[in-house]
């Protein structure tokens, strides 16, 4: 088995402390700092704007934990507005 | 009792191997669909034996908002680099080689 | 694999440990939103919340319902759970 020169969960470790933007597989995003994750790649953010459909639904001051159920992609450096 | 144990647990084998290998795709543009309907392009830098991707210059193909199984032709935005959980991948499948087509079962054109 | 050197424990359930008592927000995959006191929490985030508040998406949207007592949240319908 030839090993892959990036490791997905590598990038996920080096983005902790800073900004990222997680999509769910609905139309709802967030984007906020990462602050950490577990192997089920539960995900907790800090700071957090939460969209659906592009439009801002909520702020959230302190942290959140975003359950990995639903994420289909992270995004390390945020959202791109 | 425990021969036949054995053999089973030798039929059913200690290693598993993804059965595609990723690895001849690597630096290649690849698509990608995601369970809930998105639509992803990239070049991919990793993965893992999870089916975890790393992709590089992606775009994400828009979708009618009105209906999300219409993928908005030509209307995309850049990610840039991502990583895709592996247990939301539906589909994976190089670009090169594939080409995009009318819809075949669109209104009928005029020749 | 585990993300930081200095402990064992993942970063989701040190932030559970430490919202315990706390006032949070929990919204579930069909968009509704409960906030309240965090009476405990388990590994499969089911959530016991007292003197809840019922709401759609966002607090702005107009109570739905008071809850006096306790709500237990089943974990596998919750999208995430936040300091309010």
């Amino acid at each position: 088995m030839s090993i892959a020169e990036v490791l997905p969960l590598e990038i996920i470790d080096k983005t902790v402390g800073q900004p990222v933007w997680v999509m769910l597989t609905s139309h709802r995003e967030f984007a906020g700092t990462l602050v950490g994750y577990d192997d089920f790649v539960n995900v907790v953010l800090e700071d957090v704007i939460e969209y659906d459909h592009d439009q801002e639904i909520k702020r959230h001051a302190g942290k959140m934990l975003l359950s990995g159920n639903n994420i289909s992609m992270l995004v390390p450096g945020g959202k791109r507005l | 009792m425990s021969e036949v144990q054995q053999s089973k647990r030798k039929f059913e084998g200690p290693k598993r191997e993804a059965i595609v290998n990723l690895s001849k795709y690597a630096d290649n543009k690849i698509r990608v669909k995601l369970a809930g309907g998105r639509l992803v392009v990239g070049v991919l830098k990793g993965y893992d034996q999870l089916m975890n991707l790393v992709l590089d210059e992606t775009v994400e193909h828009l979708r009618d908002p009105e209906d999300d199984t219409v993928i908005l032709e030509g209307q995309t935005r850049e990610l840039g680099l991502v990583v895709i959980r592996g247990t939301m991948l539906l589909t994976l499948s190089p670009m090169d080689g594939s080409e995009i087509i009318s819809n075949p079962h669109g209104p009928e054109e005029e020749f | 694999m585990s993300s930081s050197g200095e402990s064992t424990t993942t970063a989701s359930a040190q932030f559970l440990s430490n919202i315990i008592g706390q006032s949070v927000v929990v919204k579930l995959h069909n968009g509704m939103l409960y906030q309240g006191v965090l009476e405990s929490i388990d590994g499969f985030m089911n959530i016991a919340l007292n003197q809840a508040t019922e709401h759609y998406e966002t607090a702005s949207n107009g109570l739905l319902h008071r809850y006096d007592g306790d709500v237990f949240v089943r974990g596998t319908q919750v999208l995430y759970i936040s300091e309010a």
